[in-house]
């Protein structure tokens, strides 16, 4: 498990870096300033510049609605890792929920973001034994030279070297309906729409502020609701930072059930945990290790959720509760997690 | 046998006659099942070693339908590092739609590539870019290839798709090739483009063929040095109509095969064509199939015949490594026969002769493949 996570850190670090490369690739030119009026200041053409490269100007909100089905929170607005920024390199589109898509577009230099972000995706594929899991080939015809299936169910297309990348988070958007966003993207390249991204940003910062509020995650659920779930705990929870651990009789020797709570901005990660764990049981068995099969976790108060007997993992409201529970039945898990996840 | 030998003769004038008709004919390699075209060239990426950079690839075509045509790419890998050489099948599909009309053409294959990418064609152009080429003199067109000047086909991770026009240089070169042992010239047009992608140029050439139902690329070359051209195509020729048959009659034998033939004819000796390997080395490739399951039918049919199994070189890499390959590749057949086969190893006997029998100049890339042969000799 702890390789599992680390190889996803590093991909989670080497996508971002590689995100925030692209930053530098984003400009048609960086250097060409002479369609600026001359005698304007350098600050005054880097707003310029920065405009050029709204990644919003090229998915219509209507087609984006109309392809998701339902009708946006707000408007498309432009951000850094979920975070609404007036200069930011990717363009969100929010919905109900806070489920969402965003659009990167690499009009220059996103071949060579392509190569490593798809080197970096099939070097972990092998490490992890998931061949193609994190970046298959798709035979999907389109205005592309090849798209890639990514593990969020979003896809990222290359075009000589324009980049066009559509990550998913919380929707359940079919290939076909993200690959006539893609090819709607490919077709604005060259007229971008009259949309400004930086504008929707205060918007967004508002929304934000209708999001759960991180909270210590001892606090999630009372020592009284716990037992009443778990029997007598052998001590009061401990916290860290970011994990709370209850320790409790089970039927042979003591338990030991910890979590952790991921405030925002975790669908894609969610995705992308379980993709990688259903693939684990074949890495597991060749490594003559128990495999554990992923499954659907029942109703609940949440979203969605899964778990293969050690790892259980909830999320609701871009909420991720990470519960590690080895040898702790399902049932009783689930009742845990449902007092958690009510708190969100 | 001696009826067998008459029609064995006949069979043979037959083949001459054939031929001699196939050369007046313009050259043209049928885009059907069974075809198998081989590639030499240069990639500054493999290690010189004893093929001095030279290497061959083939190509064999498994299926020909209304919608898609199945083709397997059969080569070695060498990955930058000779011990890491592996032999490698791609199989691929285009569809026929593509064929015809596609502008994109995908040099470089990928490990994780799905059967089918839509929208292209592989090492093929299409009829729409051959029609534009000849009528227009330029059309557009997008190369899926590896970095710079790479002519390596297998890649484990990425490609690029350089952009660019084509422009015709000389609207009709001939290039010679062997087509089932015999030497033609195919018609090709030759044209250039400087294509881009990103920071990156690729300056390259390709001469198609000018047969508008198998527009193959019979050459590309990029400006930095690598090249690749077609210098065999072995294909399968549909027999003779057989004369209408009285009712009743019996089925006659079958015809006796070219290789059979000549066997069986004056000079015992015959080429085989249709045997591949991988370049400088013994490793029998699956496009040999229907070549040693011909003779393995025919020695199974004669099992008088005793045959000896030739191995012969062109001359590159040396005497001694020649002799020593060609030895190799002898038993290689040997053992193929008699162990996937079953032909008894008292009908084989093997024999290497390396560079010292060439049929043809060792100066050119086609007469180097010509000289890389099996031959067999009966003994009679």
């Amino acid at each position: 498990m702890l390789t599992i996570a680390a190889a996803m850190r590093h991909a989670a670090l080497a996508t971002a870096a590689l995100l925030a490369a692209s930053c530098a690739f984003a400009a048609d030119d960086p250097t060409d300033f002479s369609n600026l009026v001359p005698n304007k200041t350098v600050e005054q053409s880097l707003d310029a510049l920065n405009a050029q490269n709204d990644p919003c100007k090229y998915a219509a909100r209507k087609d984006v609605e109309a392809i998701v089905g339902a009708p946006m929170a707000i408007p498309p607005f432009r951000s850094v890792a979920d975070r609404p920024e007036p200069q930011g390199t990717e363009c969100r589109y929010l919905f109900k929920d806070f489920h969402a898509f965003s659009i990167v577009v690499s009009r220059q230099g996103g071949d060579k973001l392509f190569e490593a972000l798809t080197g970096v995706n099939t070097t972990l594929d092998r490490k992890l034994e998931t061949p193609g899991n994190l970046n298959r080939i798709l035979p999907l015809e389109g205005e592309w030279d090849e798209v890639r299936a990514t593990s969020d169910g979003g896809l990222v297309a290359i075009r000589g070297d324009s980049l066009v990348s559509v990550t998913l988070a919380g929707l359940a958007l079919s290939r076909e309906k993200v690959a006539d966003l893609v090819n709607a993207i490919y077709r604005n390249l060259d007229h971008p729409l009259a949309v400004d991204g930086a504008a929707g940003v205060a918007a967004a910062r508002e929304f934000d502020k209708t999001r759960p509020k991180p909270r210590p995650p001892c606090s999630l659920i009372s020592r009284a609701a716990a037992e009443a779930v778990l029997g007598p705990l052998l001590g009061p929870p401990i916290e860290t930072a970011k994990d709370c651990a209850l320790s409790f009789h089970g039927p042979r020797s003591a338990l030991m059930l910890g979590y952790v709570v991921k405030w925002r901005n975790v669908y894609s990660e969610y995705a992308m945990l379980r993709g990688v764990l259903t693939a684990a049981p074949k890495a597991a068995a060749n490594n003559g290790e128990k495999p554990f099969d992923v499954l659907d976790a029942a109703a609940g108060p949440w979203e969605k959720g899964f778990q293969n007997g050690v790892l259980f993992v909830f999320i609701r409201h871009d909420v991720m509760l990470e519960i590690s529970a080895p040898g702790v039945p399902v049932e009783t898990v689930d009742k845990i997690a449902a007092a958690i996840v009510t708190q969100f | 046998v001696q009826s067998r030998n008459l029609k064995c003769a006949f069979a043979l004038a037959l083949c001459t006659i054939a031929a001699a008709s196939a050369r007046a004919e313009p050259a043209r390699i049928p885009l059907q099942k069974g075809l198998v075209l081989s590639y030499s060239g240069f990639a500054s990426e493999i290690p010189q070693q004893q093929t001095a950079g030279e290497m061959e690839r083939v190509v064999e075509f498994l299926d020909r339908t209304a919608e898609l045509l199945t083709l397997q790419i059969q080569f070695t890998d060498y990955a930058g590092d000779p011990k890491l050489r592996r032999q490698v099948l791609i199989t691929r599909t285009v569809r026929e739609k593509d064929m015809q009309s596609a502008h994109k053409v995908l040099f470089r294959f990928l490990a994780d590539d799905p059967s089918n990418l839509p929208g292209l064609t592989l090492l093929h152009a299409s009829k729409a870019l051959l029609h534009d080429l000849v009528a227009d003199g330029h059309s557009d067109f997008v190369f899926g290839n590896g970095p710079i000047g790479a002519s390596g086909w297998f890649s484990a991770l990425s490609r690029k798709y350089y952009r660019g026009v084509l422009n015709v240089v000389e609207p009709t070169v001939p290039i010679e090739i062997l087509a089932n042992g015999e030497k033609i010239a195919i018609p090709t047009i030759h044209v250039h483009g400087v294509l881009e992608v990103g920071d990156l140029t690729s300056d390259v050439e390709f001469w198609f063929s000018t047969d508008s139902d198998n527009p193959l690329i019979v050459r590309s070359q990029a400006k930095e040095g690598n090249w690749i051209q077609l210098v065999r195509a072995d294909f399968p020729v549909a027999p003779a109509p057989e004369p209408p048959k009285a009712a009743g009659e019996k089925p006659p034998a079958p015809a006796p095969t070219i290789v059979e033939a000549q066997l069986a004819g004056p000079q015992c000796r015959t080429t085989l064509h249709g045997v591949y390997f991988d370049t400088g080395s013994v490793a029998l490739l699956p496009a040999s199939t229907p070549a040693l399951q011909q003779v393995a039918d025919m020695l199974k049919q004669h099992g008088d015949w005793s045959i000896t199994i030739e191995g012969h070189t062109d001359n590159i890499g040396g005497e001694a490594y020649n002799l020593d390959l060609s030895n190799r590749r002898a038993q290689a057949v040997s053992d193929a026969l008699s162990g996937q086969y079953g032909i008894a190893p008292a009908q084989l006997k093997t024999s290497g002769f390396g560079q010292t029998r060439p049929v043809d100049s060792n100066e050119t890339i086609v007469g180097r493949a010509h000289n890389r042969r099996v031959e067999l000799a009966r003994k009679c």
